[in-house]
């Protein structure tokens, strides 16, 4: 099946929408936390004293760096379909240096 | 007339528990996600195929094996892991560390030499951040200890890429994103169920820090982002028409199972049949998109 690139593209960033959308949500979780559920196991852990609270910068670092993970995956996957647009980005670098292997 | 049979538990022995040390089970689906991509690669040798099982195998069944060895501790306090090797007292953890390393290092040695260094080295990697940045440190010290963890079990897809092409690209590394963001939901599903277990070992699963509405919306947002992960090697040319159906539709599934949860805990019914029918349905959900990746290109071919 052949699918225009307008069709194309839109599905990509349709998706790269939804992505921010629910990564939004993700780091919504860490950043602005909901208070901890009373009662229950939760409770029971934390006064038997097993279950400690986390560090707060090491919980940012780790939703965060999927989520830089996702971008590259999105930059590398348009650059790989687009190749003209990293191309005409890095144009006369790209001409100096095929100039040069010749 | 005879007297019906009688059906007994299976009595454990030396054998049985060094393969109960490698959790089977769970080890299958991470083969079922190194070998698809094999086929999805290229056109490996069954020999080659072969080899990436035997070495699999042996590297998680290692990892498997040496976490057991440093959650004895916990595995006494919870119901699900109370029988054990080590905390039924069948076992010491010396034996048991030793059996995993020996695994680890027989794993190394075989994708080693027999496979690829990059495939060794991507294989030895898993197991260094199963031990030491899942169990080891994050386990027990955050709720994000299954969303980074998971990155473990996200190491057979590539092992088995660069088994077959001795490289990476975007599509391994797409497949390893996708068991990446695949882990949340499937474990949180279980977490929602076994609280009480990991509440009572102090392992701080998110339902027990952010509690089962908010965990539940986060198995929600990691299925969105999973779903659109599945389309992208399809956007980049790298699968067809067959896989791009499979990953829809078992993907709507996923997320419709995710949705009743939710909805059930919304009305204040009652979301743990839902909860369990998601947490079986992840493991056949990855296992087929696998298998619809590795079909779709042996039938393209």
């Amino acid at each position: 099946m052949l699918m225009s690139v307008a069709v194309s593209d839109t599905l990509f960033w349709l998706a790269v929408a939804l992505c921010a959308i629910a990564q939004l949500f993700i780091l919504k979780a860490v950043f602005a936390p909901a208070p901890p559920p009373m009662g229950g196991p939760a409770e029971a852990g934390r006064a038997a004293g097993r279950l400690r609270p986390a560090s707060r910068p090491l919980e940012m670092a780790w939703v965060v760096l999927p989520a830089v993970g996702l971008v590259f995956l999105f930059l590398w996957a348009w650059q790989l379909k687009h190749p003209a647009a990293l191309a005409s980005d890095a144009g006369p670098i790209a001409v100096a240096s095929n100039e040069a292997a010749r | 007339m005879s007297a019906p049979p009688v059906v007994t538990a299976p009595v454990p022995t030396l054998g049985r528990d060094l393969i109960a040390l490698t959790k089977p089970r769970i080890i299958s689906l991470l083969l079922v996600t190194a070998a698809a991509p094999m086929y999805a690669a290229g056109q490996p040798s069954i020999w080659t195929v072969l080899l990436v099982m035997v070495g699999g195998y042996l590297m998680a069944g290692g990892a498997n094996a040496v976490n057991m060895y440093l959650d004895r501790d916990i595995d006494d306090v919870m119901a699900r892991t109370r029988l054990r090797p080590i905390p039924a007292g069948r076992m010491t953890p010396q034996q048991v560390l030793a059996f995993g390393v020996a695994c680890a290092a027989a794993a190394t040695w075989l994708l080693a030499f027999f496979v690829n260094v990059l495939a060794a080295g991507l294989a030895l990697a898993g197991f260094y951040f199963y031990v030491f940045i899942y169990t080891r440190w994050l386990k027990r010290s955050s709720p994000q200890n299954i969303v980074i963890g998971g990155a473990a079990g996200a190491f057979p897809p590539l092992v088995g890429w660069a088994a077959v092409t001795g490289s990476l690209d975007i599509v391994a590394i797409t497949l390893f994103l996708i068991v990446f963001y695949w882990t949340p939901p499937h474990f949180w599903a279980l977490a929602l169920m076994k609280q009480v277990d990991y509440g009572r070992a102090g392992v701080p699963m998110a339902p027990l820090v952010w509690g089962e509405r908010e965990t539940m919306h986060q198995m929600l947002w990691y299925t969105v982002i999973l779903l659109c992960l599945t389309v992208l090697p399809w956007w980049v040319g790298a699968f067809g028409l067959l896989y791009l159906a499979s990953a829809i539709v078992l993907g709507a599934l996923l997320l419709g199972g995710i949705i009743k949860m939710l909805l059930a805990a919304r009305a204040g019914r009652p979301w743990s049949g839902p909860a369990w029918w998601v947490y079986k349905y992840s493991l056949l959900y990855l296992a087929l998109l696998f298998v619809a990746m590795a079909v779709d290109r042996t039938l393209a071919r």
